[in-house]
């Protein structure tokens, strides 16, 4: 059997504050508080299947960019590794480890932001084939072209700047660019969240495209469920840097498992939806600085009990027998909601804590 | 309540250079209703917002129709009188809470001067107000809050204070933009919740502008889409969803992704330039449904300010 393409082992990520002098000097006398740490992601795995776009949702400060950096090797994992084709990435050889880096490619949210500015649209995707070697000059047209053209680009906009360009354009731009280096992985952060409607549904369309035409596998980071709901193949669930569910998308909004998920997808506006009172989900997102101790969503959960406070539910196989692999991490079995009832009621009441 | 007629706003009025950014708006709005205005960027829906409280640019002017609010014509009303109505009978509720909010003040400073601008009350009697309507709109341990400044609350609750505040001298309007894009979905359902609650208990009539349109579908009583600076379609929000007339409309509707949904309306080009209009309608070069006619002549808009569309092969009533 052959490793997946990408595995992330275990993968943390903890930011500290750095000291300012105040502090150095008060630790130094043995009065200082202890630094503040962020665990913006706590123990996440993740394997990527061959050919599938692996969609990533959650909140703000879920840890999902930071997930998606650290799997394309622009940010360092605190803790555990990122394996490419079987092989932890920290660990290659540096001329390995640099065509592991090439083959996982990211698409940003804000192309205008990721495209140099004083650079053609022609030199911005052709520059990192030219680095890495894959292609001689001479063939630099028509490798350009099919490019473009893959992207829903005509031939004419090589020699256009970044300025010139819509913000349809520029994403294609960023999609061409990340395909120029026939990477096997690609990941796409937040890519259609900064555009119009009907421009994101052009992009959608052309990713939809993109994949069926395969030759990547690719992680798909978005905050917009509709939207993953459309391109995925699996969908992943963080909060507050945990992986919460993992499953089909079919099965993520048919049978959802965790709680969370379930507040989520009820939450979603849904286009032609009947008039309807909003029914929101309890409480803030608490802060990722301190998070609550237990299961992180307890105090927002309208089924928590006892030991939600107390222990943190580890990721558990939920799925029925002859299912594919359904991942949850809650205590427990929530009967499904019927479709009909709305929200089931607590089973009993609960004290409005961590409003703020 | 509201009602618009025709409403024009330009660019650079009365120069050679005059390009008309909101043209010939008509709607209108009666207590506790919530309109949802749609578009993408550039379909006017803030600038025609921003027109009706005069708080536009001084490049940009109103230069044509009228604006009737309780039986007042804003259009042709002074500064001090527009001053007299901005935050207490019509408020504003922006997309970044953190611009809206003074970051020097507390936020009880700031709500009892927005009380003792429209109105004689003791500050005891606003302080008291201000902590009620902190509470109402979802504020836990309100009192305490009074003597917090902006960045000590999170995003959702910092745009919680800033709708406290608009309901504060219980105006008769309250115009939204973009008042929940930057917030997360669960939050996002909160607020629209707490919109709802108070549009009914305190009659308020509610301009939610958003280019988000499921978000309107089970939130808005009636939807206006907007479309190169025009109303191309009005109607009760069920009505527009189940049945949209105007092709653009149902294009939008086409390119969201939904349950089941493996392709999304491709609509091709982007919106035109105000500056360079098609002589025809601003939609029959994107138009799957354009014929000869539609880029010689200007639809009009045909219907009434509840139900109506500018389109002269618009689609059938029942799809």
């Amino acid at each position: 059997m052959t490793a997946p393409v990408l595995e992330l082992n275990d993968l943390s990520r903890v930011f500290a504050r750095r000291d300012g002098w105040l502090d150095r000097m008060l630790n130094r006398a043995g009065l200082g508080k202890p630094p503040e740490r962020l665990v913006a992601v706590d123990g996440v795995s993740l394997s990527l299947r061959d050919g599938e776009m692996l969609g990533v949702v959650g909140e703000s400060g879920c840890g999902k960019s930071t997930l998606g950096r650290m799997a394309a090797q622009l940010l360092p994992a605190s803790g555990g590794e990122v394996r490419f084709r079987g092989r932890a990435i920290s660990d290659l050889p540096r001329s390995e480890a640099r065509d592991a880096r090439r083959n996982i490619q990211m698409v940003f949210q804000n192309p205008y932001a990721s495209l140099n500015p004083s650079l053609s649209v022609g030199d911005a995707i052709m520059e990192a084939p030219l680095t890495h070697g894959l292609v001689r000059r001479r063939e630099i047209p028509d490798r350009l072209a099919s490019l473009l053209s893959k992207v829903g680009l005509s031939p004419e906009m090589a020699d256009r700047f970044p300025h010139e360009l819509s913000g349809g354009q520029r994403q294609r731009v960023g999609i061409a660019r990340a395909l120029a280096v026939s990477p096997e992985v690609i990941i796409f952060d937040e890519a259609v969240a900064a555009l119009d409607v009907s421009v994101q549904a052009q992009i959608l369309n052309l990713l939809a495209d993109l994949k069926e035409q395969g030759g990547f596998s690719s992680i798909f980071i978005s905050h917009d469920l509709n939207v993953v709901r459309f391109i995925s193949d699996r969908i992943a669930i963080l909060y507050l840097g945990r992986l919460v569910e993992l499953a089909d998308r079919d099965t993520v909004f048919a049978r959802p498992h965790h709680p969370y998920t379930r507040a989520l997808l009820s939450e979603v506006p849904v286009l032609g939806a009947a008039r309807r009172r909003f029914t929101p989900l309890k409480g803030e997102l608490p802060s990722p600085l301190s998070p609550p101790p237990g299961c992180h969503f307890h105090p927002r959960c309208p089924f928590a009990q006892e030991i939600c406070r107390r222990e943190s539910p580890r990721l558990r196989e939920v799925q029925e027998a002859g299912g594919t692999t359904h991942l949850s991490a809650c205590h427990f079995d929530l009967p499904q909601p019927s479709p009909e009832a709305g929200p089931t009621p607590p089973p009993h009441p609960k004290e409005d804590s961590h409003d703020t | 309540m509201l009602k618009v007629d025709n409403l024009v706003t330009s660019l650079h009025p009365g120069s050679r250079d005059q390009v008309d950014i909101v043209r010939s708006v008509s709607f209108s709005l009666e207590p506790g209703q919530i309109l949802g205005v749609v578009g993408e960027s550039g379909s006017g829906k803030s600038m025609m917002a921003y027109s009706l409280i005069d708080l536009l640019d001084r490049k940009i002017a109103i230069t044509g129709g009228s604006i009737v609010f309780n039986g007042e014509d804003l259009s042709a009303a002074k500064q001090a009188r527009m001053r007299e109505l901005r935050g207490n009978r019509i408020a504003m509720i922006f997309q970044d809470p953190m611009v809206a909010l003074n970051p020097v003040l507390t936020i009880g400073e700031q709500m009892i001067e927005a009380i003792q601008a429209h109105r004689r009350m003791s500050r005891r009697d606003a302080e008291a107000h201000a902590i009620k309507t902190l509470a109402r709109v979802g504020i836990p341990s309100p009192e305490s809050r009074m003597s917090a400044y902006a960045h000590e609350f999170s995003g959702g609750m910092r745009q919680r204070v800033v709708i406290a505040i608009a309901f504060l001298n219980e105006p008769d309007l309250i115009i939204a933009d973009e008042a929940t894009t930057a917030l997360d979905v669960t939050i996002q359902s909160q607020i629209l919740a707490e919109i709802q609650g108070l549009a009914e208990e305190t009659g308020a009539a509610i301009l939610w502008i958003t280019h988000d349109l499921s978000l309107l579908s089970g939130f808005a009583d009636a939807v206006m889409v907007m479309y190169a600076g025009q109303v191309i379609e009005i109607a009760p929000a069920d009505r527009l969803f189940g049945a949209p007339r105007h092709p653009y409309t149902a294009a939008l509707m086409r390119a969201v992704p939904v349950a089941g949904r493996t392709r999304l309306e491709n609509l091709e080009g982007v919106p035109p330039s105000l500056a360079d209009l098609p002589p025809g309608c601003a939609f029959a070069p994107r138009c799957p449904r354009a014929q000869p006619r539609c880029s010689q002549n200007v639809p009009p808009f045909e219907g009434d300010t509840t139900l109506g569309w500018r389109c002269f092969f618009p689609l059938e009533e029942t799809p």
